[in-house]
């Protein structure tokens, strides 16, 4: 039964799945090419001399964004690949239970003799499923990239593994946010809204918290001060025995806090009524 | 035995109450009709019975599992359809009675196509593309495809035309003999009196009667133009008679038994004229919702 719940998910968004997973490539790729053709001494003497009040945005020193593992490991950082991350992973988790709600098909399949549990967890499976399928594509991208860079002596791919590894802890975190949404709400778009919203708010919160000397205690109240996939890349390529384990507390902070909130999505599910659809 | 059973039933949104102490059975092989206007709680009922909604009083029960606490094992006794059935709009109607027929062991493939084809109903054609009716038919089969004790039905037959309204009512019948319990709730009277064994009508969330359509069928009322006084009926037929005569000589008489025992002392009586007619689940309805049925 399980089995034709996760066959039914995957066949219901694999187009998604599909283009998120490509662009992803194409856009690392391209990213990563790009970046080897920019002449990055005129670039570090610009930002210095002109862009300095900036560099409290940056997730490293220029000096080491510069190098060819810091450009690379800032594909990362990019707002187009997390915004392919959010798509599939919000579009997923909110169509979870709120979606699956407001059109009917909750409805139907929980007339069979299916636990709700059963039907979360399925369509969970999937979400993830898709989260590493994003990540790996965006590792091939960046193989593919550094292939045809321009780099003198080009990073290893291996070495930005804590990059993909705390961009797959992003993911888990947000199915988790999304999935928890889903459950407390009875329409998709307000699950998608909250979400979007939550996570706009994160990222002023991080904002506020690297620009403001007197307000950087406020990185501790957003999670995305575990999202450090540049940082992390760049530490544990300069010293592995010291910086793997900030890289696991990051990812189990993400990880930890995705499946915490997963967990009360599906005690919330399991005990809340359902509505008919609107 | 009781195949469902709700004691003391309830539901409340907030300080609203949808569905209030509620109590009732229904026997096997019997078929329900639920009546009552928009707003009554015949949905909340249903909805309570699948589990989908926590009942804040009472209970509800089939074959004695708590609905709520034991909702799977619930399904699998039971099949439904709900009112404004969906379905996933990206499959054809062959994949979407495929998928529902791989989610449980008690439906077959099988079946379903064979009532696909009583319906008339083409399977090749997205559910996106169908229209409201089709995607009706197509819901109803799903709903009926398994075998199982008891078949829940949601207003069944709404988007339907007569051709098929008429079909459902066959395929309702086969399912009593082939002992299944059906309950299903309906606006339309006619379907209600034709189908089912028994009625319960609800008003503002509140089981207000239960009736047996066979009951209900046996009543007339008789209306009677008098040329003198009536007489008194006889003592064995006074019990199951109601007579109202008003001042300007016309009376009306509700009987609850045969009518043939009653022709005799109508014959004797000193009438201008005699109208009767079947009392009808419109009366019992109208007596709870004097605007409303159809």
């Amino acid at each position: 039964m399980k089995r034709v719940l996760l066959v039914r998910s995957f066949l219901d968004s694999w187009l998604l799945l599909a283009g998120c997973a490509a662009l992803a490539a194409a856009f690392t790729c391209l990213r990563v090419w790009v970046s080897s053709h920019i002449e990055i001494g005129a670039f570090i003497r610009f930002f210095s001399e002109n862009l300095k009040m900036l560099s409290g945005l940056l997730p490293a020193p220029i000096e080491d964004l510069a190098t060819p593992l810091g450009r690379v490991a800032f594909s990362f950082e990019e707002f187009g690949l997390v915004l392919l991350l959010g798509l599939w992973s919000i579009a997923r988790g909110s169509d979870c239970l709120a979606g699956r709600i407001g059109d009917g098909t909750m409805e139907m399949l929980l007339a069979q003799p299916v636990g709700r549990l059963a039907v979360l967890s399925t369509h969970t499976a999937v979400t993830l499923l898709g989260v590493i399928a994003i990540a790996g594509a965006a590792w091939c991208g960046i193989g593919a990239g550094l292939h045809f860079s321009k780099f003198a002596e080009p990073p290893p791919l291996g070495a930005v593994t804590p990059g993909i590894l705390n961009f797959l802890g992003l993911g888990v975190f947000v199915t988790g946010a999304a999935t928890l949404v889903s459950a407390l709400c009875r329409a998709r778009a307000t699950a998608v809204g909250l979400v979007i919203g939550f996570y706009v708010i994160e990222i002023a919160v991080m904002v506020v918290s690297r620009m403001v000397a007197g307000l950087d205690w406020m990185k501790w109240v957003t999670i995305l001060s575990a999202y450090e996939p540049t940082m992390l890349t760049l530490a544990i390529d300069r010293d592995p025995a010291e910086n793997w384990p900030i890289l696991w507390q990051y990812n189990g902070l993400l990880l930890g806090l995705g499946s915490l909130l997963w967990a009360i999505a599906a005690r919330v599910f399991c005990r809340r009524d359902v509505p008919a659809p609107l | 035995m009781a195949v469902a059973a709700t004691h003391s039933l309830s539901k409340c949104y907030g300080r609203v109450a949808a569905l209030s102490d509620c109590t009732f059975d229904v026997a096997r092989g019997e078929i329900l009709g639920l009546l009552g206007p928009n707003g009554a709680g015949k949905t909340t009922l249903l909805r309570l019975l699948l589990g989908y909604l926590k009942p804040t009083g009472g209970q509800a029960t089939i074959d004695g599992l708590d609905c709520y606490r034991r909702s799977v094992e619930v399904h699998r006794r039971l099949s439904y359809l709900p009112g404004e059935a969906r379905l996933f709009r990206r499959l054809n109607g062959r994949q979407t009675l495929e998928f529902f027929a791989r989610l449980r062991s008690e439906s077959s493939l099988e079946r379903s196509l064979q009532l696909a084809e009583r319906l008339e109903l083409d399977l090749a054609r997205r559910v996106r593309q169908m229209s409201t009716g089709m995607r009706q038919k197509l819901a109803l089969i799903v709903a009926l495809a398994p075998d199982v004790p008891l078949v829940i039905l949601d207003e069944p037959t709404s988007n339907l035309d007569p051709t098929v309204r008429r079909d459902v009512a066959g395929l309702l019948d086969e399912a009593r003999a082939e002992g299944k319990t059906v309950v299903f709730s309906s606006h339309v009277l006619s379907e209600v009196e034709d189908v089912c064994d028994r009625v319960i009508v609800l008003s503002s969330g509140r089981l207000v009667e239960q009736v047996r359509v066979g009951d209900v069928r046996r009543q007339h009322r008789i209306r009677a133009e008098l040329r003198g006084t009536l007489g008194p009926p006889p003592a064995a037929l006074a019990e199951g008679l109601d007579v109202l005569v008003n001042d300007h000589g016309r009376a009306e008489i509700v009987a609850r038994g045969d009518l043939a025992p009653l022709l005799g002392w109508l014959a004797e009586q000193p009438l201008a004229s005699l109208r009767i007619e079947p009392i009808g689940l419109r009366s019992v309805y109208e007596r709870h919702h004097p605007t409303g049925g159809r």
